[in-house]
């Protein structure tokens, strides 16, 4: 156990004294994201900055009414063009808005999870039920005057990253719903009226933002109905979830770069066995009563905890440089620490498991440093390192999924959006049985070829 | 008492089935407190010899014993009482001497004030006391070659294996190394095994010599024995430049006692003789009486080298 930790210092000492090694570790990948977070910086702010086309999604799951009314419908009707093709570019709240129908709950919020859409309104299936009197009562006659007969709930699907698409949203879902309960299906074109203002005013629909307008949309609904009943409720439920209106350039890029160089320093952390065959220093510590497994075991060890090192002093610059180029709300790593220490194990696993595998195959230092630039770049390109790998074509899509790089990286923005530990386990799961699978070729090979 | 190191039928074949046999047929027996050297040319097997005496390769036949221990089977043991000096300057470079001997000593389960202690008096040892501290890359190749004999002492091995460690240093550092053998064998009691291609340092440092040549130990025993072995004669070399030597004077060497044979060439008169020295003044006087006036007197009594070229008829170094 001494030997193994006096293998595993002498490694990380050797690693962490080289001042051109400390460059590439350190100095290269900040500085790479530095000038990505700088030169993106236009771009940047974690909100959506648009006022038109807000992607949103209608699921109306609204079953009718006793004398077939269908009051769930209204919201479809008046958001959702008839043709989304071409869209009516008079209509303002289809200006306003990128509707959309959608079947059924779980995927609405899916897709706001996904980033794709800022909000969704769910419509119960007793909506109209719930505003309409019941039928049955009115036949079997009686005193009892008609009233509607209860409350009903509207569910409204949220991203959190998105602010200003979504208040727009909720407020003229409530203005629809606020002039169906006051039975005035009319109010629907009033609302549009003021809303028709909104994109050529960005002021103005800062104002909506901020809920300064709210008084006129109540205002609507107070004249014509009795504020006090309204019996329709919106209940607004967070998703957690991603966005990409939200693009962050530092949050975005850092984590790539700094698993890409880390996968540098990991595999030419695994062919300094080639390189210590050579200045004999591993058949040295072979001389030594120090069983072989302890010899490879340390310095592989050494390997990954250098790599390690490295991901936490990187995490740790990065977000300073968030810091300072961005200011406090930059999130590069989330903010679950289990998940981040978790993900990065793995990822530093699966890569010092591929570097492993690459210095084997190489016969001097030299070549491994060769093979391991040409291999890593690659895998870094197909990884989304450099762009993201949603622009590959479909039939490519498997290919980035062969990558530490994808893996690693996409946990990463996973969490810097607000996900757990329990949205990056498959990210783990994949990492992990990647490291094993090339850790035991790397280990087969190395152990055929080294005679030691 | 056993010896502490005996081998039998000693093969190496590297990448068989094709592959060169390095070693063949190796059978060493070296007594505790030995100097023994092999002595042979390059490319003679003898880092293949040490490489399995220590534990560093498979032989490919036969076994060794070291210190009671058998290399193959209880090879920790073994490693434990070996202190092995490669060719190869073995140390890591961006690492100090002090740090590189602690590294090591740490492999060689030393720690603490034992490990510390252990650094200090090798440091005296290879008197690098003072630049301890600096980084082996700064070294001078002399100084690269202290440090690298320091590890292999730093467990106070019972046995060292010291492969060729005076190739490419000055004359200086050369004459403290080999003092520093001479040092381990009579003050610490070790038994060294020492591989050269120097035949000078074999004929100084060693108790025997087995000369190696194309991994076979094609003679063994102490220098003298080597010599007399092979009936080598000495040689008297005599500088009369370009005077006129009278057949008289030739006649007369020739009858010295234990002279064989007299030359004449380029200027020189080579005489051999049995035991060259005991000739020689009756030679002087001779030449002195027919007027012939000798300018120097050289004799080359045979060592090594000639060993060497008597059994194989080569050169040691090419
Ligand atoms: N790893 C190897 N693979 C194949 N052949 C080898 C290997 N190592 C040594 N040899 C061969 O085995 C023979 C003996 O080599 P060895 O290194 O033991 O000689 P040596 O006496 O130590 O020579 P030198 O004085 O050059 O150090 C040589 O012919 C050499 O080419
Ligand atoms: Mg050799």
């Amino acid at each position: 156990m001494r030997k193994l930790w006096a293998i595993l210092w002498k490694e990380n000492y050797e690693r962490f004294t080289d001042r051109t090694g400390a460059i590439y570790m350190f100095l290269v990948p900040l500085v790479m994201s530095a000038i990505m977070g700088l030169a993106f910086s236009g771009m940047t702010g974690p909100q959506d900055v648009t006022v038109l086309d807000i992607p949103v999604g209608i699921v109306n799951l609204d079953e009718g009414g006793s004398q077939g009314t269908a009051l769930g419908a209204i919201f479809s009707e008046a958001l959702i063009p008839s043709d989304p093709a071409s869209p009516d570019a008079d209509n303002p709240l289809h200006r306003l808005f990128k509707a959309r129908a959608i079947s059924n709950e779980a995927e609405a919020r899916a897709l706001v999870d996904s980033g794709e859409l800022t909000a969704a309104l769910i419509i119960p299936p007793d909506f109209s039920a719930s505003l309409t009197p019941d039928p049955a009562a009115f036949a079997a006659g009686g005193d009892e005057p008609l009233t509607l007969v209860g409350h009903t709930n509207l569910t409204l699907y949220r991203n959190p990253r998105s602010t200003v698409g979504w208040t727009i949203f909720r407020d003229v879902v409530q203005g629809i719903a606020d002039g169906i309960a006051a039975g005035n299906i009319a109010v629907g074109a009033t609302v549009s009226g003021l809303v028709e203002a909104i994109p050529a005013h960005p002021l103005l629909a800062l104002q909506l933002a901020s809920g300064s307008l709210n008084e006129t949309f109540t205002g609507i609904a107070q004249a014509a109905s009795q504020p006090d009943a309204n019996p329709i409720r919106i209940r607004q439920v967070d998703v957690a979830g991603r966005t990409q209106d939200a693009f962050d350039p530092l949050a975005t890029f850092s984590p790539g770069f700094a698993i890409f160089f880390m996968g540098f320093t990991v595999t030419v952390g695994s062919a300094t066995i080639l390189r210590e065959q050579r200045l004999w220093t591993l058949q040295r510590m072979a001389l030594t009563p120090t069983p072989r497994g302890i010899i490879l075991g340390g310095k592989l060890l050494g390997t990954y905890v250098g790599g390690l090192l490295q991901m936490f002093v990187l995490m740790i610059a990065m977000s300073l440089v968030g810091l300072i180029l961005q200011g406090p709300s930059t999130n590069i790593w989330g903010s679950d620490l289990p998940a981040v220490v978790a993900l990065t194990l793995a990822a530093v696993a699966a890569a010092t498991g591929v570097g492993i595998t690459i210095a084997s195959f190489a016969r001097t230092e030299e070549q491994a440093g060769n093979l391991a630039a040409f291999v890593l770049f690659v895998m870094g390109l197909a990884g989304g390192i450099f762009f993201p790998t949603m622009q590959m074509p479909d039939f490519l899509q498997f290919l980035p999924r062969l990558t530490f790089h994808f893996w690693g990286g996409n946990g990463y923005t996973i969490l810097s959006q607000g996900g757990a530990l329990g949205d990056v386990l498959p990210n783990i799961a994949a990492l992990l049985i990647m490291g094993v699978v090339f850790f035991v070729v790397g280990l087969y090979q190395f152990n055929r070829r080294l005679d030691i | 008492m056993a010896p502490i190191i005996q081998t039998r039928d000693l093969k190496k074949q590297y990448n068989p089935p094709d592959g060169p046999l390095a070693v063949r047929d190796v059978d060493l027996v070296i007594e505790t407190g030995e100097v023994y050297s092999l002595l042979g040319p390059n490319g003679a097997g003898k880092t293949t010899t040490i490489s399995m005496l220590s534990g560093l390769l498979q032989p490919s036949g036969g076994e060794a014993i070291i210190a009671g221990y058998n290399i193959a089977t209880d090879p920790i043991k073994a490693k434990q009482v070996i202190g092995v000096i490669p060719q190869e300057i073995a140390l890591y470079p961006r690492l100090t001497g002090r740090q590189n001997l602690r590294f090591f000593g740490q492999l060689y389960g030393l720690s603490g004030r034992a490990l510390e202690s252990a650094i200090d008096e090798v440091l005296e040892f290879i008197d690098l006391r003072d630049r301890a501290d600096e980084k082996v890359e700064k070294y001078s190749g002399g100084m690269k070659r202290r440090v690298n004999i320091g590890v292999g002492l730093l467990h106070r091995p019972r046995i060292v294996f010291m492969d060729e460690p005076t190739v490419g240093i000055d004359p200086q550092s050369r004459r403290r190394i080999l003092d520093a053998v001479l040092e381990l064998k009579q003050r610490y009691g070790m038994t060294v095994l020492y591989t050269t291609h120097y035949m000078e340092e074999a004929q100084e440092l060693s108790d025997r010599v087995g000369i190696i040549d194309h991994g076979v130990i094609i003679a063994e025993g102490t220098t003298g024995q080597l010599i007399q072995m092979i009936g080598e004669l000495d040689q008297i070399i005599l500088r009369v430049d370009n005077q006129q030597v009278p057949p008289a004077m030739l006649e007369q060497f020739g009858n010295v006692e234990g002279v064989t044979s007299v030359n004449q060439q380029d200027g020189e008169l080579t005489v051999r003789a049995r035991r060259g020295r005991k000739a020689l003044p009756d030679l002087i006087t001779i030449a002195n009486n027919a007027g012939v006036h000798i300018s120097s007197v050289r004799v080359q009594e045979p060592d090594l080298e000639a060993v060497f070229l008597h059994l194989t008829g080569r050169a040691l170094r090419e």
